[in-house]
């Protein structure tokens, strides 16, 4: 094997967080029922289906790997964080480095082992998912769409889906606010049809850094290298040449151009935070070449679950990191929780001055996809949700200690804004304790109710010992 | 066919009211949830539903039953 990162490096280096079940499984619902079956459960495999079951009933050649970023802990594991609780401030200094990408030619990337073009081209042979009830067809939920700024040459790249419709036409929904559609309607502006590629499937390091909040034009390529640790590889494609370059160890690429000024309907499909977004206007996608592997692995992540919610809050995490930075250093950690899909953060400050947990609570809110925001003490675990109820419970009193900023940008998918609305109302909650007004003396509180510290180790792995499957849990 | 339109009431600002429109296929009956531009387009014929259960494609007359936002 080489030493170069990709997906196959990922799986050979995690054999032990791999499950391969047995059997064919359908990919209309199939698959993604297991997705969601290990978030009820709280367990978190990377899953490799050998045998999809296509809607003919035949079985693909191409393997199906899903839940690949479902684990924080795995997640951060792969990308040399050294804890998943410091990601904010790890990801952060990662986002902010770069190292510079090496152009590979055709014949040095497996990514273009095959090449199909023309009428070649099936995308309806892609083991791609129909994920949930409402989705009209199956979709690719995990293909990075790389276009780039006609006025300066820089490309720019998302995750963003594609209803598959027919063997060389796909939808492809980018929201008006990104940087795709950005350079999708400059494009439109000069009168031509935008050039496009899709990306699917490479090492985790790759996928997760190319989520990274950048500037407009800016491309993601440094970014990624800095996560991976090295440079990364690209090819020139096969439609646009070197306009768009494309991971050479990526799994799949599909190429073709959206055409101008053409919209067709998209949806419902699953969105991040949980519900299945409506039926929306889309551009599509007429297909000119696919290429891939000789034994290609199709990537697909469960839509609002887990597997695509952890790396995007993750980073999310880093880029709140930045934005407090400036205000203080004394924020030592952020968790955006699955549980609150994008809109929440918890953020933990160690001995705050008078005001700073307001400043940090301010400063966050700001961050368009937000629309929660609660401080605590460092004696408070942010990934431990009973002890953040315990902090709101106990040291909150909420005239005082929370604050409503109305009129602010938000996310725009949140389904609980009114038709119409154009902006959101957020919520802050400084659930810290008061400080000591005099040094080395205790805060002026209630001392928490805690046994010695060696004592609780020694019982605590005693009890471990002990338990049983029988007992309660609830 | 004619397509059935309710309309959601408005109620005051402060309840909670409806966020999305609903739609029923001409065709198979089923329902699906569209946003207001799409609405806004197939209603002045500038495109059409595509049924997400039977994927039929129809305009804003061939559907069996609308459940709309009201306006503004």
């Amino acid at each position: 094997m080489s030493d170069i990162k990709d997906l196959r490096t990922f799986l050979a280096d995690n054999k032990t967080a791999i499950w391969q079940p047995e059997g064919q499984l359908s990919t209309e619902h199939e698959i993604t029922a297991l997705q969601h079956a290990g978030d009820r459960a709280g367990s978190y495999p990377v899953i490799l289906v050998d045998q999809p079951k296509m809607p003919d009933g035949s079985i693909s050649d191409i393997p199906v790997l899903c839940n690949m970023t479902a684990s924080r802990t795995l997640t951060a594991d792969v990308l040399g964080l050294s804890d998943h609780q410091l990601a904010a401030a790890e990801l952060y200094e990662r986002i902010s480095g770069g190292i510079k990408p090496v152009t590979v030619s055709s014949d040095q990337a497996p990514v273009q082992d095959v090449v199909l073009e023309g009428d070649e081209c099936d995308l309806e042979k892609l083991p791609a998912l129909k994920q949930h009830i409402y989705d009209p067809g199956r979709y690719l939920t995990a293909a990075h769409a790389t276009t780039y700024d006609p006025d300066t040459g820089i490309d720019n790249t998302a995750i963003q889906r594609c209803w598959i419709k027919e063997p060389r036409k796909m939808t492809y929904y980018a929201v008006r606010s990104s940087h795709n559609a950005r350079n999708m309607r400059k494009f439109w502006e000069k009168g031509e049809d935008c050039p496009i590629v899709f990306w699917l499937g490479h090492h985790p390091a790759v996928v997760v850094g190319s989520q990274g909040k950048m500037d407009y034009p800016q491309s993601h390529w440094e970014t990624v290298g800095a996560f991976l640790g090295e440079p990364l590889r690209l090819v020139p494609s096969i439609t646009h040449g070197e306009k768009i370059m494309v991971p050479a160890d990526a799994e799949i690429v599909v190429e073709g151009w959206i055409p101008k000024d053409k919209l067709e309907p998209d949806g419902p499909f699953g969105e991040f935070h949980g519900y299945t977004g409506p039926q929306v206007l889309a551009s599509y996608c007429n297909v000119t070449a696919i290429t891939m592997r000789k034994d290609a692995i199709y990537h697909d992540y469960g839509s609002g679950l887990t597997d695509m919610v952890v790396p995007d809050n993750m980073m999310m995490e880093g880029k709140l990191f930045g934005m407090v930075r400036e205000l203080t250093p004394s924020v030592t950690k952020i968790h955006v929780p699955v549980s609150g899909r994008r809109f929440h953060a918890y953020l933990q400050i160690s001995n705050p001055m008078g005001g700073e947990a307001r400043d940090v609570l301010t400063a966050v809110l700001a961050y368009r996809r937000l629309k929660m925001a609660i401080v605590v003490d460092d004696d408070i675990d942010i990934f431990d949700e009973r002890e953040l109820n315990w902090a709101l419970a106990t040291r909150v009193q909420w005239e005082r200690d929370s604050f409503q900023l109305n009129g602010l940008s938000g996310t725009l998918l949140d389904p609980s804004i009114p038709s119409g609305a154009k902006t959101v109302s957020k919520l802050a909650i400084d659930a810290t304790l008061p400080q000591s007004e005099f040094p080395g003396a205790p805060k002026p509180t209630l001392p928490r109710s805690v046994v010695p510290d060696d004592i609780l180790e020694k019982v605590t792995a005693d009890f471990g010992g002990a338990m049983t499957k029988e007992w309660p849990t609830e | 066919m004619s397509a059935k339109i309710k309309i959601l009431g408005r109620g005051h600002w402060r309840e909670k009211k409806g966020t999305v429109n609903w739609v029923s296929c001409g065709s198979c009956g089923g329902w699906f949830h569209v946003n207001e531009k799409l609405l806004g387009e197939v209603e002045g014929g500038r495109s059409y539903f595509h049924c997400s259960h039977c994927q039929d494609k129809f305009g804003f007359e061939e559907a069996r039953e609308i459940i709309m936002l009201p306006a503004g």
